[in-house]
């Protein structure tokens, strides 16, 4: 798809579908609204939809940093405490590593 | 230690063909198809000269036979490539010539150098890569080398001597088309002679081992003079002179484009 | 593999769709088979939702008369228009073809096509080559995918590895031979589903195959990378990052998405699949398996009868494009012409010069290659051309496409293909015949335009003006020499296009868009089959053969691409590639990496 050659009203549908998939745990889909759409939403002279847009932007752009946090502490404390927690920490392994010398 | 070796050696080999790559050919798709396929005619000359090799079973294991063999078979197939080229290169240029539009870069066919050092990067990026790339593979571990016997400068060479012939190969092009072009048949024989010269050379590195490493230097110092001597002859041939080197020097844009 | 045992029955069960859907598109990723036939798909393949685009088309469908193609059905009362149209322009081709040689502009056009030409050709490399180097890395870091196992497809009956030399070989044919039957049944399927319109089981099967090769596979990847790496991964993140990576391929893929996304993701699917067969395929197997597709695609593409072909006609003669998500495209250009209230007029200068674009356009189009063509046969290669446009987008359509370099995209729009209340009239092949209107679609396309116009109209028109500009001058030339030179045979094109110009109206009055996607697409199916043969040439740990397979193959792509302009119809990608590609494979492992071991371990260079 390129945005210049789509109508803006769907674009506003295009953005919004990807914002409200996102809810879906799919912080992916955020943050490919939020770089795929920034363009339209700031940069872009003005539009009737563009608010709109803008408005999805910015909530896919904080919710996909919000899951990136999410994300990064828990797989901090996931690889720090992964041997304190015993065999629950084993259980949510995907792949267990074996030794190293 | 061994990754560190891997990774210099391979800067060595290839930092500057790709800075030669990038900065010249990347951005010209014609230019990228004309390294592939002089490439390719290299890949073939290899495999022409690996059967005469393969057929020549009792000269198998005296190297001598087929690199000889191997230094004419990739000489003539740089000419067929020559032939090649020029052939569709002369289509090319008839319309090029005419035309006023900016994006068509009618410097390729209009200046027939480039196209001959496109090709003879071509050849010699393949040939280098040949010679180099399972080398490296090995390089990066696990193990290395010295505990057989053989010299510690290995890889170093081996990296050394295969941008050697990458950039040989890259001087030869430009000599070898332009003497093809003028037909001046004795240019084209010191090309095949400087090749042959080349692979001789490499020859004596068979004779190195640990304790023996000065023998390198033997294939390598030649082996640059040599690279230095094509380097300036092609220069020359590319219609370089002392006075644009020294105007190429002043910092202007566009310095990277061959003109 | 410790679970493997419990994975396998699900792969192997994932697998039969996965095969069959394969076998049905041509391009489609998953389709590793059959597809790959699917190299042929026609340039025109993906023209999203937009309406066809008026002259072009009528182009099309002139070369179209040709009895291969009786469908064409343009709209009746275009029709008529439309056929003159042709004969004008049939007619004037072989005149322009004789003023040629003194116009220096036209060869100009010449020209710049084959600096297109190459400039396509490199943008089909650089994604071939992505995908080769994805799976050669996968297949030398991690063991998973070359190591010994014992498991197989359920295609592939006979897994001897003890056997004879002998008993392999006619094992490892017999085993091709099973899956060229599958991807035969596949493909007639698939062709029947098609034939009789049941879209909505061909998208059913498409989507549940792409499901299972993002889900299924990315997870088998995912746990190999984690594997072979040594690093401790959890469910919670791993679920979340293979359900992350499957949606979104979902909506690229099927929906829509950034250009770059949707490539990203089609290498990757055709990644995975490659190491896929790599894995699950039998040593000789691959092999036998690799040289039956070459003669497969040959025949499927080539023969009459064959049934890509057929698939590709009648794709063609729907005016749809065959299953469009599923074919990797390099770049899109959409040109647009908008009529919106207030620009009327402008907009039908606009449209003017469109036409006058168009039909240079299509001037330049065998234009390109003219060298090739004699008089006599352009016709006939028209004809061809109509019949179908290969994979690679023809070369010498190119010219718009680079001129707004700023490449659109947008990989076929599988939205549409989905809305099937009307799939037929929202898939207009750009490529294929047909001043066709139509009229819901042109309205559902034309929406407020109006605000939104600015940008994107300034952006058009730019384009317009521009490639006018050119064209215009290119142009004039053929049609002042051709009144005179080719008197009786046709109107001057002027004429022509004043005729045809009655024949858009819908187009012009009615806000309409008219889009053309250029661009060059190649079939899944060959990303997945050179990946395959690169990638099992590399399993033996010898960089050399992967390097000369690498060369080779591009250069067999390269020489497609060259055939391909100069017959300017549906050809297979497959043979050329694959034919050197095996021939270096073999030679260099066995002739060129004696000789090259000896040379590197005594040092000495040639």
């Amino acid at each position: 798809m390129d945005l210049r050659r789509v109508k803006n009203a769907e674009k506003l549908v295009m953005c919004r579908r990807y914002y409200l998939a996102g809810f879906f745990a799919l912080p992916f889909l955020w943050i490919v609204n939020s770089v795929w759409f920034f363009q339209e939403a700031f940069r872009k002279p003005q539009y009737t939809e563009q608010a709109e847009i803008k408005t999805y932007v910015i909530r896919s752009f904080i919710g996909s940093v919000i899951w990136l946090a999410i994300v990064i502490v828990w797989v901090t404390i996931f690889q720090l405490k992964r041997v304190d927690w015993g065999s629950t920490g084993d259980a949510l392994l995907f792949s267990i590593p074996h030794g190293s010398a | 230690m061994t990754v560190m070796e891997f990774f210099g050696c391979t800067f060595i080999t290839f930092g500057p063909p790709f800075a030669l790559f990038l900065f010249t050919i990347a951005r010209d798709p014609m230019r990228v198809i004309v390294l592939m396929a002089s490439g390719f005619f290299w890949l073939c000359a290899l495999l022409m000269s690996s059967i005469v090799w393969f057929a020549m079973v009792p000269l198998r294991d005296h190297l001598a036979f087929g690199v000889v063999c191997s230094v004419l078979l990739q000489e003539i197939f740089r000419f067929l490539f020559y032939k090649i080229l020029r052939k569709a290169n002369d289509g090319l240029l008839a319309v090029s010539q005419q035309t006023t539009e900016q994006h068509v870069t009618p410097k390729d066919f209009s200046n027939r150098h480039i196209m001959a050092y496109v090709s003879g990067l071509g050849f010699g990026v393949i040939a280098g890569t040949f010679s180099i790339v399972n080398v490296l593979a090995d390089m990066s571990g696990p193990g290395t080398i010295g505990i057989e016997g053989d010299s510690k400068y290995f890889f170093l060479t081996s990296a050394c001597l295969s941008l050697c012939i990458i950039l040989l190969h890259m001087c030869w092009g430009v000599i070898f088309f332009s003497a093809l072009d003028k037909k001046q048949w004795i240019r084209v024989g010191m090309v095949v002679t400087a090749h042959m010269l080349f692979a001789c050379l490499s020859l004596v590195n068979q004779a190195s081992s640990s304790d023996n490493s000065e023998v390198y230097l033997g294939s390598l110092i030649p082996s640059y003079l040599l690279l230095f001597g094509s380097g300036v002859a092609a220069f020359l041939t590319a219609g370089g002179s002392l006075v644009n080197l020294k105007a190429a020097l002043i910092c202007r844009r566009g310095r990277y484009e061959i003109e | 593999m410790n679970y493997q045992g419990v994975t396998f029955p699900i792969l192997l069960m994932e697998l039969h769709p996965f095969l069959q859907i394969s076998s049905m598109n041509t391009g489609d990723p998953l389709a590793s088979d059959p597809r790959e036939g699917s190299p042929t798909e026609r340039t025109g393949l993906m023209s999203g939702n937009q309406t066809s685009n008026t002259d072009r088309p009528s182009y099309r469908s002139s070369a179209s008369d040709s009895p291969t193609m009786p469908e064409t059905s343009v709209n009746a009362n275009e029709t008529a228009v439309v056929g003159d149209s042709n004969s004008n322009r049939r007619s004037r081709r072989p005149r322009e073809e004789r003023t040629r040689p003194d116009s220096a502009s036209a060869s100009t056009g010449e020209d710049e096509e084959l600096m297109y030409g190459a400039k396509h050709v490199i943008m089909l490399f650089v994604p071939v080559t992505l995908c080769m180097m994805v799976v050669v890395a996968t297949m030398s870091s991690i063991t998973f995918y070359t190591q010994e196992q014992n498991t197989y497809f359920v295609y592939t009956p006979f897994q001897d590895q003890e056997a004879p030399t002998g008993t392999k070989l006619w094992q490892s044919f017999a085993n091709a031979g099973i899956i060229l039957c599958a991807v035969i049944v596949m493909t007639i399927v698939l062709l029947m589903l098609y034939k009789y319109r049941c879209y909505k089981v061909i998208n059913g099967w498409l989507i549940v195959s792409s499901v299972m090769m993002l889900f299924f596979f990315s997870y088998m990847y995912l746990e190999q990378v984690m594997r072979a790496y040594n690093s401790p991964l959890d469910y919670i993140t791993a679920s979340l990052i293979v359900w992350n990576f499957g949606m979104g391929g979902l909506f690229c893929i099927h929906w829509k998405g950034p250009l770059l996304l949707q490539q990203a993701y089609l290498i990757i699917i055709s990644a995975l699949v490659a190491l896929t067969f790599i894995r699950y395929l039998p040593d000789w197997t691959v092999w036998t398996v690799l040289g039956v597709m070459v003669v497969w695609d040959l025949v499927a593409v080539l023969c009459p009868k064959g049934p890509l072909r057929v698939l590709v006609e009648t794709a063609q003669s729907r005016n749809e494009p065959i299953f469009p998500a599923l074919i990797y495209s390099s770049a899109m250009v959409w040109i647009v012409t908008m009529a919106d209230d207030g620009g009327r007029s402008k907009k039908k200068k606009k449209q003017e010069t469109k036409d006058t674009d168009n039909n240079a356009d299509e001037e330049d189009d065998d234009g390109g290659f003219k060298e090739h063509m004699a008089n006599g046969i352009s016709g006939h290669s028209l004809e061809d051309s109509v019949a179908a446009r290969s994979a690679f987008q023809a070369l010498g359509d190119m010219t718009q496409a680079q001129k707004d370099s700023s490449v659109h995209s947008s990989c076929v729009d599988p939205l549409s293909y989905y809305e099937k209340s009307e799939p037929q009239t929202n898939l207009a092949f750009s490529e294929s015949n047909g001043n066709i209107q139509d009229e819901p679609t042109m309205q559902r396309q034309a929406v407020p335009e109006g605000a939104v116009g600015g940008a994107v109209a300034a952006d058009e028109s730019d384009v317009s003006v521009r490639s006018a500009k050119k064209k215009q001058k290119k142009r004039a030339r053929p049609t002042g020499e051709g009144a005179s030179a080719a008197g009786g045979e046709g109107e001057p094109s002027g004429g022509e296009q004043q005729r045809e110009r009655p024949a858009v109206p819908g187009a012009s009055d009615d806000a309409s868009e008219m889009e053309e996607e250029r661009g060059i697409k190649l079939g899944l199916g060959d990303f997945i089959f050179y990946s395959v043969l690169v990638g099992k040439a590399s399993s033996n740990g010898d960089w050399n053969t992967t390097l000369a397979c690498f060369v080779a193959i591009l250069i067999g792509l390269c020489c497609t691409l060259l055939l391909l302009a100069m017959f300017r119809k549906a050809l297979p990608a497959l043979p050329i590639s694959l034919t050197f590609g095996l021939v270096f494979n073999f030679a260099t492992s066995a002739l060129v990496q004696p000789f090259m071991d000896k040379l590197n371990s005594e040092q000495v260079y040639i």
